[in-house]
């Protein structure tokens, strides 16, 4: 089968790219990671831009805060309230980690999904979300943690290929941890 | 938090189950997308689903958890072959273990790699309609992963595809429960239009009930117009009337 150039349209390929930098740069953060809590910052913020507008990195310790956010929006206040939540208080991240695979919305039909704010608002409104992917961080078959990425209104919505790419880039993390103390 | 651990899916099969069946009267088409929505969100390895509907050879309802996924129904009914072809054939689930070596369905197997799909699993569900035609509901399931679906993943899909089909027989009955209430209704609208011209013209022409029915059956007749028609017109203008 060829694969010609003209056999993806123009936005495909743009996010075809955007994915595997995104993997890249993933890769590199894994690689350069020095212990759990550098791993979950770093894969964050190297996943934030044209992939994705907000990510959520989990990896739940007792050693270290559990939740990392990055976003190409400056909203510190906005990720350090998203960070103080956990898996558990977001349902479609704990379908994801519970049944150790990954999901995608490509429109978001509950805003309640991605969890909800001390102060009662949405995570998904908070964050202007438009779709959503989470995948999976699994070590032998046990998911330690998960990667959300988030796309707000102004973005694409999350396709089933670029869910593909984000189980790649958990794998990295996953690997990440492996060797991590 | 491995994956699958048998208490924990039990407890959410019921509750998906449960979910289904609130649905009853609800649409075709609204069920089939919460069954979609249920495998993707219930079914350890299951990123994604599509549904079908089929009523013999005719593709009637898709559904799709995401919107690239419904591109692979089409591509299955446009080439005719496919893994949901094979599984309605055959009446049991097909599985596609890898789309990277899959030669089966060479079209179905290039565009499923195109999106990122590398296995899935199609399960079927055959039943018999008020019509005698033979229904066909599928379900199938995507992963990212090859050999992520195999048949261990089957029980829990099965049984999701089993309480959707009951839906779908639920909603199919209900539906035309729907038809023959609209049916009735619109009768009883009939009737009272027409007692309301006949009581009109009673007025009007002082005659009996009979001979007013007998003459908007002559206008019926002459003018080739059903009688409700006539009254309904005959009401109409006696209206502007009495304005």
């Amino acid at each position: 089968m060829k694969l010609t150039a003209s056999g993806w349209p123009a936005q495909r390929v743009r996010a075809w790219t955007a994915g595997m930098d995104a993997l890249a740069a993933a890769g590199e953060a894994a690689v350069a990671a020095t212990d759990e809590a550098d791993l979950m910052a770093s894969t964050a913020a190297a996943l934030a831009g044209p992939f994705a507008d907000w990510v959520i990195v989990d990896l739940p310790s007792a050693r270290h805060a559990s939740r990392s956010v990055a976003g190409t929006r400056s909203r510190p206040d906005l990720a350090a309230a998203v960070a103080e939540l956990e898996i558990t208080d977001s349902p479609v991240t704990k379908s994801a980690v519970d049944r150790c695979t990954p999901l995608v919305q490509a429109e978001v039909a509950d805003s309640s999904e991605l969890g909800v704010l001390p102060d009662g608002q949405r995570v998904a409104d908070a964050l202007g979300a438009r779709s959503y992917a989470v995948s999976p961080i699994a070590v032998s078959g046990r998911a330690r943690g998960a990667i959300t990425i988030v796309r707000d209104r102004s973005s694409p919505p999350v396709t089933f290929l670029e869910l593909n790419v984000l189980a790649h880039i958990a794998d990295l993390a996953a690997a990440a941890l492996e060797r991590l103390p | 938090m491995t994956e699958g651990e048998p208490g924990d899916l039990s407890a959410e099969l019921a509750q998906a189950a449960g979910e289904l069946l609130t649905l009853a009267s609800a649409s075709e088409s609204r069920a089939m997308h919460r069954l979609v929505e249920l495998a993707a969100r219930h079914v350890p390895g299951c990123s994604g689903a599509t549904s079908t509907l089929w009523h013999g050879d005719e593709l009637t309802i898709s559904s799709a958890s995401h919107p690239d996924l419904s591109e692979l129904a089409e591509v299955q009914v446009i080439s005719r072959r496919g893994p949901v072809i094979d599984a309605i054939a055959a009446g049991r689930q097909i599985s596609c273990p890898d789309t990277l070596s899959e030669a089966r369905w060479p079209e179905y197997a290039s565009r499923a790699l195109s999106m990122g799909v590398r296995s899935s699993l199609t399960l079927v569900h055959r039943s018999a309609s008020e019509t005698s035609d033979q229904r066909a509901l599928t379900l199938t399931m995507y992963a990212t992963r090859p050999r992520v679906l195999d048949a261990s993943r089957a029980p829990v899909a099965e049984l999701l595809i089993a309480f959707g089909s009951a839906v779908m027989r639920n909603t199919s009955t209900y539906d035309a429960a729907q038809r023959t209430v609209r049916q009735l209704s619109e009768g009883a609208d009939s009737r009272a239009v027409v007692d309301q011209a006949k009581g009109i013209l009673m007025a009007g022409l002082s005659c009996s009930a009979d001979e007013a029915l007998r003459r908007m059956r002559e206008i019926s007749q002459t003018r080739q117009i059903k009688v409700t028609e006539v009254a309904k017109r005959i009401v109409e203008s006696h209206e502007l009337d009495v304005r």
